[in-house]
């Protein structure tokens, strides 16, 4: 991998099929996700989850150097799996538009960027306060308050308790659809100081145009209104797994302020009253919980991720 | 292998939600993001390849660039509610 002091992670040349290896390097140091399960368990899972096809060995390679980057950062960092598909677009724009914001401090190969508009943190600035008022959040957090402020992870790579597992995850992606893409992208583009609807729709087919020829998902942006789920279901999305639309973001977040901006949840993001500190995870105090010795649960678990995220 | 037990259970399921605030996650003081993809090709960094995300990157600025002024983007993006 190529350094960059902001995540941009530069691949080798693909590796060839016959050679599908992840090998886990102790000598590099602990890793979060290794926390969880030995060497060889996270060896066949790696293996079990990428499969024999042409893919396999590239992403392999992705998900050792997952673990190398948790094993570099693992000192000061906690780290999660953001998997996602439809909103790759979004979050490439957001990217762009921090970078041009921060005058190119931002290099090009910035990661892309699940939020950027500081409007709604202004109505609730700290995490304790969107947690306080979770239970009037209509649909929990699917609640446009919600996602506008916060994003589900798993906190492991081998994690299988979400509704994206990043290994079962990584090829299609993951994506919700009772939303609108195409609203939220006429939406930035409004924060962004166009006021001419022709104008913003015009863009907004451009954007859709230029991501379809760049193989990221182009439909969720071409459906206006929030009919996305019955345009998908028409055939319209190209979404099969071997296009491999997924996409996945590892987030460290520094262990000084882990505990004020995530908190470990339930399906839904529904907080527990506990007292768990993701720093005390990291120092090993809590294990997390993986399911790769449970093979009836890690198989529905992949079977039904992979129909909705073929469908999505 | 790892056995699922109860007590481990109950502490952390796998899953969290994350505060997503921009100036902590554009700041690598506090946070670090790496992104991959299942598209070896989009992965590339080399702007010659040509569905590299470095190639879309260059097209993204040039079509946003266009349209918007990012003094104006500015006041938008980072206004108060």
């Amino acid at each position: 991998m190529t350094p960059s002091p902001f995540g941009g992670v530069a691949p080798r040349v693909p590796p060839a099929r016959d050679d599908i290896v992840f090998i886990v390097r102790p000598e590099l140091g602990p890793s979060q996700s290794l926390m969880t399960l030995d060497g060889a368990s996270a060896r066949d899972a790696v293996l079990a989850a990428v499969g024999h096809d042409d893919h396999a060995a590239f992403e392999a390679y992705c998900f050792q150097s997952m673990i190398e980057r948790e094993q570099e950062h693992h000192e000061d960092f906690v780290v999660f799996y953001h998997s996602y598909s439809a909103a790759a677009l979004l979050y490439e724009i957001q990217a762009e538009l921090a970078r041009q914001l921060s005058g190119h401090e931002l290099p090009d190969d910035f990661a892309p960027l699940p939020r950027i508009h500081r409007g709604p943190f202004d109505q609730f600035p700290e995490l304790s306060m969107l947690r306080e008022s979770f239970g009037s959040l209509k649909g929990q957090d699917h609640d446009p308050k919600f996602r506008a402020l916060a994003i589900s992870v798993s906190n492991s790579l081998f994690a299988s308790g979400s509704e994206a597992p990043p290994l079962t995850c990584f090829r299609a992606g993951y994506s919700c659809m009772d939303l609108s893409f195409r609203g939220l992208l006429t939406s930035l583009l409004t924060t962004c100081g166009m006021s001419e609807q022709d104008e913003i729709e015009h863009l907004a087919d451009q954007l859709a145009d230029l991501a379809e020829a760049f193989d990221l998902q182009a439909l969720p942006y071409r459906v206006k209104g929030r009919d996305l789920h019955s345009a998908m279901m028409l055939g319209g999305s190209g979404m099969t797994n071997n296009l491999r639309r997924g996409h996945m973001l590892q987030l460290f977040v520094h262990k000084d302020y882990c505990d004020d901006i995530c908190y470990r949840s339930a399906p839904y993001g529904k907080g527990f009253a506990d007292t768990f500190r993701f720093v005390d995870f990291l120092r090993g105090k809590h294990r997390a919980y993986v399911t790769f010795d449970d093979k009836f649960t890690h198989s529905l678990t992949r079977y039904l991720t992979h129909s909705l995220a073929r469908s999505s | 292998m790892t056995t699922n037990r109860p007590e481990t259970r109950k502490y952390c399921d796998g899953q969290a939600r994350v505060f997503m605030h921009p100036d902590v996650f554009t700041d690598p003081t506090r946070s670090r993001l790496y992104y991959y993809c299942a598209n070896a090709e989009f992965l590339q960094t080399d702007p010659e390849v040509p569905k590299s995300r470095a190639a879309f990157v260059l097209s993204l600025r040039a079509l946003l660039g266009a349209y918007i002024n990012i003094d104006q983007a500015r006041l938008g993006i980072e206004a108060r509610e």
